[in-house]
């Protein structure tokens, strides 16, 4: 008998071959397909094990404190901290910082925008006389706006060092001495926190805080302003301010001495001595500005570079306009005047959110700014003084997948549509989200902003050393314990950066870094679901199918069993035969699943899954070869659908192949493509795909190979069983092209259905899965494409005559 | 009808005919003898444009078979040349007015076809009972006769038969006997492929295939 089987299969190469292929599909490339889809999970897993816990675990805020934006879209923008309005008192700090669970409760308090003490630039000493005209202008990054208003004296020359032959208007010259002008104030976000806890969160050493100011100066100004407290700032060392001069330089034909004669001064005296006679000094400053300008130049000049908040670098501009450092300058410490700004308010939530211009200005401001405070100008008794006690360096500045909302030290990358980097302006009141310019004690923020100054409290929980599922029941325990206090909490773990554009009033799109809540348990969820589905699809696709394939091939194999029966043969020796042909395939399939599984180092448990589905195959062989076919004999013509309605037996096991592998597909494209599309948003999903592109792409193939594989099968079968059919066909005169469009037909009569049908049952499981309407659209119209074409390739290929 | 050196061999070593020529005039019945694997169901096969010969011409009156494109010899086949087998193939889903009408369905209207096919089946001795049921559902005599109308439906003027009477009782030989005398006396030509010399013995030529070549028999009495 084993030579007859033997003999069987040469015979039936094709059929044989893809007998076998259908085999080692069910039985190797779905194991290697659930091995892919469980390693994709494990890749998401890891990735959010690995990069899903962010600086710290709860965000802690006083009761009612989310804003609109947040409640509505569920992202927060980056380093919002700017603008509390606090409520948590210190003692409320420090009683959460007693929660045994609680491993650092770092608070935090925006406390408004600051200057500190300002420097001054030399302007430029040419070799002959000049009018230099300047003012300051700083920007957004798009439009540039003046900060000063425009200022001009005409320089003469130094007669001898240190005595600059100058004049100018006399009433404007605050702010500046001889050549040499203060630079205009800036202010920018100062934040409170503790410097320990803050140190223990951020692993940034805040203790110079903690000393004491050691500076000559800085007690001679208390002294004279009625030792106010001093607020001691760190000042974060990578923030640089926008600022710009403008300067007009135009040389004129004029001579030092006829000035001097005309003021009755000698060259030892200063020229603007002369301005004791205002009378006299008036005419001839006025005069001097109508002299015609021999030569003019003007020149931007960039001073961001030298500025940062709080503190500066004095500059001097060169004859040959380059700017330089410069050791000799002038300082102004008037620090006590401050602006505190509401919260930007977002409208067109449920659209591209929106940000409108609150007040009009140079520049305009995006939110409601108050000053407080009182200026040395004003008082000799000032509230405080800004006092810079260093700077601090926030590290790791590589790109993080995960984010900490409310983070004060976050890189905002603001863009304009034309992909312009838009930075806060000097001026309070910017739309975009800075961070912390400088830091200081959290007493300071009791001490300006009142008794309950802290707008959060962000907490690290105790004992967690990854982000898993043990570890988020912990952080929810924390979580329940401070929401039972009347906080808010948001469980800010595994946050992840996602791009936001906001339209913006005069600017136009805006493209920023927020912070969605949560990412990690959706990408979980999402890659969950991904894995059941192609987990459970292909092993009900691989058993369907071999169980098809064999009801299929019994009955195609009836001829035969008939003409055994005839030449005297035992029912249950043909039974035996027919199933020894499927056991010898089967057993060749199974040693080439478990060499495959060698070579392309699966684990163990992979030769399992092939033994487990060696034995469904191997029951199903035995039961469906020894399975009763009803009789057929027909006698009466079918209505309709002649040919499909006696082939059914054939066909319908062929369209159920089909319809699985319609639905296998699309639910493949669509799932992944949705998870794709949904944690692409976030920096940590981006990267987690990153780590799964290769897998996900081998299962998408594994899918059509199977698919591809199952229906050519099918399709190759039941053209085989009919070829006599297609032979007559011919022989009555039908040419081979009206015989295959006859085919085409009537394939397309029971294909239809079946991709209908497919199209309905992926519809039904992907809305139940909340896949997305556009995903489940291209799931299915990929899986049509697909299907149409194999078919349709398989019919225009295969030989019918 | 005339065949020209008509040679045809398989995977080019085994040489089935080897230089036929014949002369098939119409209203005539010709019979080819021989034993199993001789090649005759090849020869019959090769005369009615089924299978392209290795060499040699055939003439339907002025037309070269194998001088016409795949398409043109189709429809010269089914407009021209009828077809009956030992094994009927008849589609087993159509009834037995369907099957005959199947060759030119794609030609010619239903309405149209349809008086033609019962015209048909009634002479060749179909119960009209018989007529919408399923082939499943005949003798193997009515099969054949039903494959007799079907091959008449385009009222052809040559009939290739492939051992129509290899299948049936002595009956049902006779009957188809006798109906394919009634063709070829209304002018058809039969080629007939035959082990049944009985058969073979209503001819008007008889010839034997034997090494490639036809040896002509003459006819029996």
């Amino acid at each position: 008998m084993i030579h007859l089987i033997i003999q069987r299969l040469k015979n039936r190469k094709t059929t044989s071959i893809f007998m076998l292929l259908a085999f080692i599909s069910l039985l190797f490339l779905t194991t290697y397909g659930i091995h892919q889809s469980k390693e994709s999970e494990l890749a998401i897993k890891y990735t959010i094990e690995k990069y899903g816990r962010g600086s710290y675990d709860l965000l802690v805020r006083p009761e009612n404190s989310r804003t609109n934006v947040e409640r509505t879209l569920k992202v927060v923008e980056d380093n919002y901290i700017g603008d509390g309005q606090g409520g948590i008192s210190l003692a409320d700090w420090k009683d959460i910082q007693k929660n045994p669970n609680v491993e650092v409760a770092a608070p935090v308090a925006s406390i408004g925008y600051f200057t500190g003490q300002q420097v001054s630039i030399e302007l430029p000493k040419l070799d002959v006389p000049t009018r230099i005209k300047w003012q300051f202008f700083t920007s957004d990054g798009i439009n540039q706006y003046p900060v000063t208003e425009p200022d001009q004296l005409v320089y003469f020359e130094e007669t001898k060092p240190g005595l600059i032959q100058y004049i100018r208007d006399p009433i404007s010259s605050n702010n500046s001495i001889a050549m040499t002008v203060i630079m205009p104030k800036n202010y920018y976000l100062l934040a409170a926190i503790d410097p320990e806890s803050e140190e223990k969160l951020t692993n940034i050493d805040f203790s110079k805080l903690e000393k004491d100011p050691e500076s000559e100066m800085l007690q001679s100004i208390l002294d004279n302003y009625g030792n106010p407290p001093v607020v001691k700032v760190l000042q974060r060392k990578d923030i640089n301010i926008p600022l710009f001069i403008d300067l007009q330089l135009d040389t004129i034909n004029v001579q030092l001495d006829t000035y001097l004669d005309k003021m009755d001064l000698t060259k030892d005296n200063w020229l603007m001595e002369g301005a004791v006679n205002l009378e006299q000094f008036n005419p001839m400053y006025q005069e001097l500005l109508k002299v015609p300008a021999k030569n003019t130049q003007n020149k931007l000049f960039n001073l961001s570079a030298f500025q940062s908040p709080f503190n500066g670098t004095a500059l001097a501009i060169t004859k040959d306009l380059k700017v330089i450092e410069n050791g000799s300058f002038m300082t102004d410490h008037d620090t006590s005047i401050y602006f505190t700004a509401s919260k930007t308010n977002y409208k067109n939530l449920k659209a591209t959110p929106k940000v409108s211009i609150v007040r009009d200005g140079e520049p305009p401001s995006y939110k409601q700014v108050e000053k407080h405070g009182i200026s040395m100008e004003e008082s000799t008794e000032i509230p405080f003084l800004i006092h810079q006690m260093g700077k601090f360096e926030v590290k790791n500045k590589e790109p993080q997948l995960t984010s900490s909302p409310l983070g004060i030290y976050g890189d905002i990358t603001a863009e304009a549509a034309d992909g312009t980097e838009l930075t806060a302006t000097t001026i309070p009141g910017s739309f975009i989200p800075a961070p912390a310019a400088g830091v200081t004690t959290l007493e300071m923020a009791e001490l300006i902003k009142g008794e309950k100054p802290i707008d959060a409290v962000r907490i690290k929980v105790a004992g967690i050393t990854q982000y898993n599922k043990q570890s988020q029941e912990k952080i929810d325990l924390v979580a329940r314990q401070l929401l039972e206090q009347g906080y808010e909490v948001d469980i800010v773990a595994a946050s992840s950066f996602k791009k936001m554009t906001l339209d913006v009033e005069g600017i136009g799109a805006v493209t920023e870094d927020w912070t969605t809540l949560g990412i990690a348990q959706s990408l979980t969820e999402s890659w969950n679901l991904f894995t059941l589905l192609s987990t459970g699809l292909f092993s009900f696709f691989g058993l369907l199918w071999i169980y098809i394939r064999l009801t299929f091939e019994k009955y195609v194999l009836e001829d035969e069993n008939n003409l055994l029966s005839t030449v005297g043969w035992s029912n249950k020796k043909i039974k035996l035969r027919n199933s020894m042909e499927y056991y010898l395939l089967l057993l060749v399939a199974f040693f080439v699943s478990l060499i495959f599984i060698y070579f392309f180092h699966l684990p163990t448990n992979s030769y399992f899954v092939v033994i487990g589905l060696g034995i469904i195959a191997l029951t199903f062989i035995t039961v469906t070869m020894n399975r009763k076919l009803g009789n057929k004999l027909r006698t009466e013509p079918y209505k309709r659908f002649h040919s499909i309605l006696y082939y059914k037996e054939s066909i319908i096991p062929t369209a159920f192949i089909l319809l699985i592998s319609f639905i296998l597909i699309s639910l493949q494209v669509a799932v992944l493509g949705d998870n794709f599309a949904k944690a692409s948003v976030t920096s940590l999903g981006k990267y987690a795909l990153s780590e799964t592109n290769g897998i996900q792409i081998t299962i998408l193939l594994i899918v059509y190979l199977l698919s591809t594989i199952s229906i050519s099968d099918c399709f190759y079968a039941l053209i085989r069983k009919r070829e006599n059919e297609y032979y007559m066909y011919y022989v009555i005169g039908w040419s081979k092209k009206r015989i295959r469009i006859h085919h085409l037909k009537e394939v397309i009569i029971w294909v239809a259905p079946s991709i209908i049908l497919g199209i309905l049952t992926t519809v039904v499981i992907l809305t139940i899965f909340q896949i997305s309407f556009l995903w489940i659209v291209l799931g299915v119209l990929v899986s049509m494409v697909t299907s149409l074409l194999t078919v349709s390739i398989i019919i225009w290929r295969i030989r019918l005559v | 009808m005339k065949v020209r050196n008509l040679h045809k061999s398989f995977e080019n070593k085994l040489s089935i005919l080897n230089g036929i020529d014949i002369t098939l005039p119409k209203g005539s019945w010709t019979s080819i003898i021989g034993p199993s694997g001789v090649g005759k169901s090849t020869l019959l096969h090769c005369l009615s444009g089924l299978l392209m010969p290795d060499e040699g011409k055939v003439y339907f009156d002025d037309v070269d078979l194998f001088g016409l494109q795949e398409k043109q010899r189709s429809d010269y086949r089914r407009f021209n040349i009828g077809f009956i087998f030992q094994d009927y193939k008849l589609l087993p889903y159509y009834s037995v007015l369907d099957n005959v009408m199947l060759p030119l369905m794609y030609d010619r209207p239903k309405k149209e076809l349809y008086p033609i096919a019962v015209d048909l089946l009634k002479r060749v001795g179909i119960n009209e009972n018989l007529f919408k049921r399923l082939p499943n559902g005949l003798s193997g005599g009515e099969k054949q006769r039903v494959a007799i109308a079907r091959a008449l439906i385009a009222n052809p003027a040559t009939l290739f038969c492939d051992e129509p009477t290899g299948n049936l009782d002595e009956q049902n030989r006779d009957r188809v006997v006798n109906l394919l005398k009634s063709l070829k006396e209304e002018g058809k030509r039969i080629i007939l492929v035959t082990h049944d010399l009985e058969v073979a013995s209503h001819s008007d030529q008889l010839f034997r295939l034997s090494t490639g070549k036809l040896i002509n028999e003459g006819v029996l009495l």
